[in-house]
């Protein structure tokens, strides 16, 4: 049993009223424990209103939806479990920052499962650890004082200090600069490695995803067009030119190379793999 | 959770109606005269020809009554308070007594009164929503500035006030999706907003609230500096890129809107004699 699946999963925002929109139609998906999936797809295609349902935010108004064995077609379903096992970090995630401390701030959550003080105080200083902030250092400070990449990994705790075994991510990258973007990226890669995490990654980035995830759904006007390993879905660069997305920087060199003329292997993301890629190329080894 | 499906009040429908090409001024002029007449009518059958009319303009500006009905989830605490408090504590002496419970005594004329009473709140509040619906928040403060402009002389500051209405209407909905937004965050993170008592539900918006205001000033602070990069400088010397124009229909709409009015005012036993 796949830890999410949905079949035929359909949302129609506003439904009954002359403002309704239809986000997702007919989404066919699973997902297996320990996946690094990236989910990908232009604006308006209906991904955030996906990972919404994942951990019931949002509930089907079509089709059906099981995570983590829980069938949320089911009004009745049991919520609270579900937003423990799946953490939804949303775009901007610092937005959601209210506390005086950055201490109380990511002890939110725990408390909200009503912890003893004691654990509460393990889990905000395992997270805070885990995203790479010194819970000494920073736990006391107000989170409004940090700056935008610190308050970022300190939302990112608040989340991941409700031990999910799923992290959902909007976005993370988001509005950082290139030196945070590589750090967010980083730890939550060392979070999917060393946590055993199933991770989703929503990211409008082609690069992120290629140097991230193995697996790629692309979403386009609410349906799922692509699901496979990435290195598949770059390879089809036409068609996702016509849903208007590009593929990696380093895709789209090899591309140009080949077209002007040196056979460089298609199955190239990374720049390492593109050295070696030209070297052989050009018969250098 | 989706806020915007309950507040449905104040909401702009785009359609291609007689009503929406109307010029927001007379659209505005028509509403105060509809209010007016709202308070005039002293009987019930000035509310149903209120009404007939009232259906006649929901239908000509292809919005559907359903919608329109359910802007009165808001208040309808309210209208059952008016019901309640007129139907036992109307004050009317005598009458006849349809229920009685100890000292509470409901008598035919209260509950003609509440009922009366009732309806005037729920006409109220369809007339102004015909208008919000109708109209989009730039056209409504393009034509609020435009009736207050002849008060400029007296000092009162009419492009400055529907440049802030207009900013506040813009708003609403931002405010909405964001409130939602940060309410998902915080429901991501275990919080409960529909559990427990009053004190703790208005604790647990706590987590909502600092979020909120903080990017309602971030926000405030971005377009205050956004419109001065623009060389923003108050209503002196700025044009507009849509005028307003009174059109022939224009006075045909609010003639008969008046003339309407005027009939729905007309008591009950006038009809009478004059039906005769």
């Amino acid at each position: 049993m796949a830890l999410i699946e949905c079949r035929n999963l359909t949302h129609v925002y506003l439904k009954g009223t002359p403002l309704e929109a239809v986000a997702l139609q007919d989404v066919t998906l699973s997902v297996e424990a320990g996946e690094f999936v990236g989910i990908i797809g232009p604006t308006g295609s209906g991904k955030s209103t996906l990972i919404q349902h994942f951990n019931a935010l949002l509930r089907p108004t079509g089709g059906a939806l099981r995570v983590a064995g829980i069938d949320l077609a089911n009004p009745r379903a049991d919520v609270k479990n579900l937003r423990q096992q799946v953490g939804l970090v949303f775009q901007y995630p610092e937005h959601q920052l209210f506390e005086e401390t950055v201490y109380d701030d990511v002890a939110y959550g725990p408390r909200n499962l009503r912890l003893n003080e004691n654990e509460v105080g393990e889990r905000v200083a395992e997270s805070l650890a885990l995203v790479g902030v010194d819970p000494n250092r920073f736990g006391r400070r107000s989170p409004f004082s940090l700056s935008g990449g610190e308050m970022r990994r300190v939302a990112i705790a608040g989340v991941l200090a409700m031990r999910p075994r799923v992290l959902v991510l909007d976005e993370p990258a988001a509005g950082l600069d290139p030196k945070g973007k590589e750090e967010i990226l980083g730890q939550i890669r060392a979070l999917h490695q060393a946590q055993g995490l199933t991770v989703l990654l929503v990211t409008h980035s082609m690069d992120e995803a290629a140097q991230l995830v193995r697996r790629l759904v692309v979403l386009a006007r609410g349906r799922v067009v692509m699901d496979g390993p990435v290195r598949e879905i770059f390879r089809r660069a036409q068609d996702l030119a016509v849903l208007g997305l590009g593929i990696p920087a380093i895709a789209e060199l090899m591309l140009r190379l080949r077209g002007s003329g040196l056979p460089v292997s298609p199955d190239t993301l990374t720049v390492d793999e593109a050295r070696v890629a030209i070297r052989e190329a050009l018969r250098w080894n | 959770m989706e806020l915007t499906r309950y507040v449905t009040i104040g909401q702009y429908i785009p359609r291609e109606s007689p009503v929406h090409r109307l010029d927001p001024r007379s659209k505005i002029a028509a509403v105060t005269v509809l209010t007016v007449a709202v308070f005039v009518v002293r009987d019930f059958s000035g509310y149903g020809l209120l009404t007939l009319f009232l259906l006649g303009v929901v239908l000509a500006s292809q919005i559907p009554l359903g919608y329109l009905l359910r802007g009165l989830r808001p208040v309808l605490f309210l209208l059952l308070m008016t019901l309640v408090l007129n139907v036992f504590f109307s004050g009317i002496q005598g009458g006849t007594v349809l229920f009685q419970l100890g000292p509470v005594v409901a008598t035919r004329e209260a509950v003609l009164r509440a009922v009366f009473i009732g309806y005037r709140l729920v006409a109220l509040v369809l007339v102004t929503s015909l208008l919000t619906f109708t109209t989009s928040p730039v056209q409504l403060t393009d034509g609020i500035e435009r009736i207050l402009r002849p008060f400029r002389r007296l000092g009162v500051p009419a492009h400055e006030l529907a440049m802030m209405m207009t900013i506040a209407l813009r708003f609403i909905p931002t405010l909405l999706e964001e409130t939602e937004k940060i309410m998902k965050a915080q429901m991501a993170r275990g919080a409960e907003f529909e559990h427990g008592n009053i004190l703790r539900r208005a604790r647990a918006l706590v987590p909502v609230l600092v979020p909120l205001f903080v990017s309602a000033f971030r926000r405030a602070d971005e377009l205050a500096l956004a419109m001065e990069a623009r060389c923003y400088r108050g209503g002196e010397h700025r044009t507009r890129m849509k005028e307003l124009r009174l059109a022939p229909r224009d006075a045909v709409a609010l003639a008969l809107t008046i003339a309407a009015s005027f009939v729905f005012t007309i008591p009950y036993p006038t009809w009478q004699a004059l039906l005769r």
